[in-house]
């Protein structure tokens, strides 16, 4: 795991004096000029990294109502922006057309995003084909969400007190019930 | 988010949590700390103070860490501390100041705009100047942190990568 053991300094500065204008023009030159010392595979691998980490924070969030809810399709186009890659391309890429591809990933679209489209985005974005698919899932969970009340009729608990009842009503004797 | 510290007296992961801390529960110098995250959270603009729980413990504080984004640009890393416990010999857990640190960097990853994306500033201060220089020197090798001046230390987007995959 190649952890570090923890150092007991602690970070900080009391009573820490403001930062002027000098000082963050200077941070501004100095991450500028750190930045043009990175590849175009590390920086493209950072804006990849930081929309991996929104769909992670996106699945732990258990409050996200419908109308918060983000498509498959939106996480597609920050994937797309980053790499600077069209709709068309990606789509070519991974052996379907835009207009196939956008009736699986859009909320209008008819078809349900699958298994089999989730290897092929996450293989090619490299990020695992379950974070595509937990997506799928949740947004799918919250489309139910709003009918949940339609399903509260089955119960286990209903069931097997059902049962037990029809047990104590045939361990009675026949003349109770005349 | 869940998260592994070691703890000590077993040398075994265990599970923890970083959530964001109430005011009224972060920690004090009356409670032994070096710093009053309770007092500092409320004087600093954009911030936000997380603490670090181990799950079999959830109501004490294993490590805080306070983020901002400063003069609404720069993600910082206003303020980490690891508890007193975590610093005696022998300590209670370790990797707590690294779990921290990691999220940190995770949240300038979130929250860091434009160039600024993935960079995560940070200040120390010792008495001795060669005590400075020596502290921000085990910053760099431990956490890849980069000197900017003879405060300000900054961990770049690749190292966040690192420090991401190791501790969270």
């Amino acid at each position: 795991m190649n952890r570090e053991t923890d150092i007991n300094t602690p970070i900080g500065i009391e009573n820490d004096k403001p930062w002027d204008e000098n000082k963050l023009a200077g941070i501004k030159n100095f991450i500028t000029g750190e930045n043009a010392k990175r590849t175009d595979v590390q920086r493209m691998e950072t804006k990849l990294l930081a929309i991996r980490l929104k769909m992670q924070d996106y699945l732990e969030n258990e409050r996200v109502m419908l109308k918060e809810m983000h498509t498959i399709d939106n996480f597609l186009n920050l994937h797309l922006k980053a790499l600077n890659l069209s709709y068309k391309k990606f789509a070519k890429a991974i052996g379907t057309t835009d207009s196939n591809l956008k009736k699986y990933v859009t909320i209008s679209g008819n078809r349900k995003f699958n298994v089999k489209l989730a290897m092929k985005f996450g293989h090619f974005f490299n990020n695992g084909p379950h974070l595509w698919m937990r997506v799928q899932v949740k947004n799918e969970m919250i489309v139910y969400a709003k009918k949940e009340s339609e399903f509260k009729k089955y119960d286990y608990r209903k069931l097997l007190k059902e049962e037990s009842k029809q047990k104590v009503r045939k361990s009675l004797p026949a003349k109770s019930f005349a | 988010m869940k998260v592994k510290i070691v703890k000590v007296s077993i040398n075994e992961l265990v599970s923890a949590t970083i959530r964001k801390g109430r005011q009224n529960e972060l920690p004090s110098m009356h409670q032994g700390w070096n710093f009053s995250f309770d007092k500092h959270i409320r004087t600093l603009a954009n911030a936000t103070a997380y603490i670090l729980t181990a799950d079999e413990t959830p109501d004490e504080a294993e490590g805080c860490m306070i983020f901002q984004i400063r003069d609404k640009l720069v993600p910082y890393m206003a303020f980490v501390e690891i508890a007193p416990h975590n610093r005696a010999d022998p300590k209670k857990y370790d990797h707590v100041a690294g779990c921290l640190i990691a999220y940190a960097s995770r949240l300038s990853l979130d929250l860091g705009k434009n160039e600024y994306e993935g960079w995560l500033s940070f200040q120390v201060s010792e008495e001795k100047p060669e005590d400075q220089i020596k502290l921000m020197a085990v910053y760099s090798k431990k956490y890849g942190a980069l000197r900017y001046d003879e405060h300000t230390m900054f961990i770049g987007p690749d190292q966040a990568a690192v420090l991401i995959k190791q501790y969270l």
